[in-house]
């Protein structure tokens, strides 16, 4: 996070264009879906919502207890201390079949920051946050177990639809994965799903691609196919794709491990501009990434948490011999 | 040649021997065989052969204009007799259409079932009863068509059917059409149950091709399982799902015993799905030993077949074409 933090020259196109964007979903006929999951529970305003704990399902008032508790423990390094964790995970464990995948993670992740997981092939990283808006769901032969909240609710409670959580908790892939049809129609796609309307559509798609810093470079081309844009741009696409339903929280799976350098850059840069607005989670292998991108980093090592720190400490001073051997390249 | 040649580009000869040479003599071979040889054109040159056998052997006696009418009256052959495939084309046109959307929906569903919503095991009965249905020979169906679905359909389903449909077009026939059960429906009912297993197979491999990230894209933009289906899988699944369609519709226009066995063997302008109707395949069929007797009617039945050859040639390429455009433009919408 030293170097490399240069903004991208687009900036105040970025940061203007938050306000209408915002506006236009507070009066989209949808309503509350702009921060919250209707009908499931989550309550609160953008912020008003981070330390708003009430349920709705009187199924869960028995979960007020670790609320509470998570609300009173002391915060991590780098949070602000008055503000509870956008996602709070607890002794997550993950299974496929009998293998453990995940052994007792606890992590917190705070509005406003992006946090880095690192770690070596196979440590578990993707699986972790898969399981952050339930993409686990899909995977077949997965068994979680453990609390993870999103602004305080049980994301594995029956009265939360996973659907709805990905709509707040966007992901971004490893590898592209653009639609096969136009620009527009691909960042267009999740709000189509949600039924937005068509000028609020086309207004949010310019907003996210201006956020992602493509409007520029494709504002003439939005009927093209996207399948013919280069491989940094297709990721870049996905981001703002993912941005389009206004999500609060963003999860890239090593989002440039299948980039060039510029295109890199490009999506790094990017990361800086987003965490204005959302809780950036990005897996990475890349330990300078996560060093130049991350306020704090977690280090993964065989399913398990080894040190969570915020960036420049975990590099710099670990306090684990696992983390020093692993970030000074000693093995990974 | 007989042995590689020497390495090129740049790779100096005998320098690296572990490097094996850029070009390998059986790829060439490979290659040629590909790009050179018949072997590619092959079917081409077998569709040719067919088509010149048939016109050869039709000796290209001239029916006219009256061999596409509707006109059908060839006893005694002679003059005055009139050769019209008009109403077997119809026939043939007609039951193989509406058996292709029938099992197109019931495929679809069945292979949208299997793919995204069954769990495994019931998933991999109907998968393994579907492909069984494919290994039944057609003649078995139509025996069975016959004896256990005409009874029924003439006396339940039919009359359920045009009392409940009767304001539907086909559906309204006159009563005296109801009767033995035989008819363009029942022909169309078995037609659907053989072409399934063809269908369901295509689609169903076609929708598990949709790649994995793709899938996992739509559901992680907030799409519910149906929304992915919907706008992920079926649209790019769309290849392989018209080809299936087409596919299904060349074995049902193709398909002669088991229509022959359940059509009604009627040359007529059908007033109902329920009445008797006529195919060319299953005409060709009937009429073959006639046609021994009478040098004519055989000649007739070539022409028959020449036509429904070119009926399949060109429902194929249609269904070619419309299968590499959606193919090439790569659109969803």
């Amino acid at each position: 996070m030293v170097e490399g933090r240069n903004f991208v020259p687009t900036k105040g196109d970025i940061r203007s264009g938050v306000g209408p964007m915002q506006l236009a979903s507070a009066a989209s006929p949808s309503g509350g879906y702009a921060d919250d999951i209707p009908g499931t529970g989550f309550m609160g305003s953008p912020v008003a919502g981070r330390s708003s704990t009430r349920y709705m399902s009187p199924s869960e008032s028995t979960q007020n207890a670790p609320l509470e508790e998570m609300a009173s423990t002391p915060q991590p390094p780098g949070g602000p201390a008055a503000v509870a964790p956008l996602i709070s995970v607890k002794d997550l464990w993950v299974w496929a079949g009998k293998k453990p995948i995940l052994s007792g993670i606890s992590l917190d992740f705070n509005d406003r920051e992006v946090t880095a997981l690192i770690g070596p092939s196979g440590c578990g990283k993707t699986t972790f946050i898969r399981t952050l808006n339930r993409m686990s769901d899909v995977s077949p032969g997965l068994r979680v177990k453990g609390l993870i909240q999103y602004k305080g609710q049980d994301i594995h409670s029956r009265s939360v639809n996973p659907v709805l959580l990905r709509q707040r908790v966007g992901m971004v892939f490893q590898r592209s994965t653009v639609f096969p049809m136009s620009i527009f129609d691909n960042v267009a796609f999740g709000l189509r799903l949600i039924r937005e309307r068509r000028d609020v559509i086309s207004e949010r798609v310019t907003e996210s691609l201006r956020r992602a810093g493509l409007y520029e470079e494709l504002k003439d081309n939005l009927n093209r196919s996207a399948l013919t844009l280069s491989g940094g741009q297709q990721q870049r696409l996905c981001i703002a794709r993912a941005l389009a339903v206004n999500p609060r929280v963003l999860l890239l799976d090593e989002p440039t491990s299948s980039l060039d350098p510029s295109a890199t850059q490009k999506v790094e840069d990017l990361l800086f501009e987003l965490k204005r607005e959302y809780a950036v989670v990005i897996v990475t292998h890349n330990m300078q990434q996560a060093a130049r991108v991350a306020d704090r980093t977690a280090f993964l090592y065989q399913g398990k948490l080894v040190e969570f720190d915020e960036t420049k400490r975990l590099f710099e001073n670990p306090r684990e011999k696992l983390t020093e051997s692993y970030v000074t390249g000693r093995f990974g | 040649m007989s042995e590689p040649g020497p390495p090129e580009g740049g790779v100096p000869t005998g320098a690296a021997p572990t490097l094996p040479p850029p070009e390998r003599l059986r790829d060439r071979i490979t290659w040629k065989m590909v790009l050179g040889s018949p072997v590619a054109l092959l079917p081409m040159f077998l569709l040719a052969a067919v088509a010149g056998v048939l016109l050869y052997a039709s000796d290209l006696h001239n029916f006219g204009w009256s061999l596409w009418g509707t006109d059908w009256n060839w006893i005694p052959p002679g003059p005055g007799s009139s050769y019209g495939i008009g109403y077997f084309a119809l026939g043939s046109v007609l039951t193989a259409s509406l058996a292709m959307l029938l099992a197109t929906v019931l495929s679809l569903a069945m292979a949208i079932s299997i793919v995204v919503y069954l769990p495994v095991i019931p998933s991999r009965a109907l998968t393994v009863v579907t492909d069984l249905l494919a290994g039944i020979p057609s003649v078995v169906f139509g025996i069975w068509g016959f004896v256990v679905l005409a009874p029924y359909f003439g006396e339940n389903l039919e009359p359920s059917l045009r009392d409940a449909l009767y304001w539907l077009p086909g559906f309204g026939g006159p009563a005296f059409a109801i009767g033995g059960g035989t008819g363009i429906l029942l022909a169309v009912f078995v037609l659907t149950i053989m072409i399934i297993p063809i269908t369901t197979a295509i689609m169903r491999e076609s929708l598990r091709a949709v790649p994995h990230s793709a899938i996992e894209a739509g559901l992680a933009l907030g799409a519910t399982r149906w929304e992915v289906v919907r706008k992920v899988r079926l649209p790019m699944a769309r290849a392989g799902i018209f080809g299936a369609l087409f596919l299904g519709f060349g074995r049902a226009i193709g398909e002669s015993v088991a229509v022959s066995m359940l059509i009604g063997a009627t040359p007529q302008l059908p007033p109902s799905l329920y009445a008797g109707g006529y195919t060319i395949a299953a005409y060709i069929l009937d009429q073959q030993d006639s046609a021994f007797a009478y040098p004519v009617l055989l000649q007739v039945l070539v022409e028959f077949a020449l036509i429904l050859l070119l009926i399949s040639v060109v429902v194929n390429i249609v269904g070619h074409r419309l299968t590499r455009g959606s193919r090439n433009s790569g659109t969803l919408n």
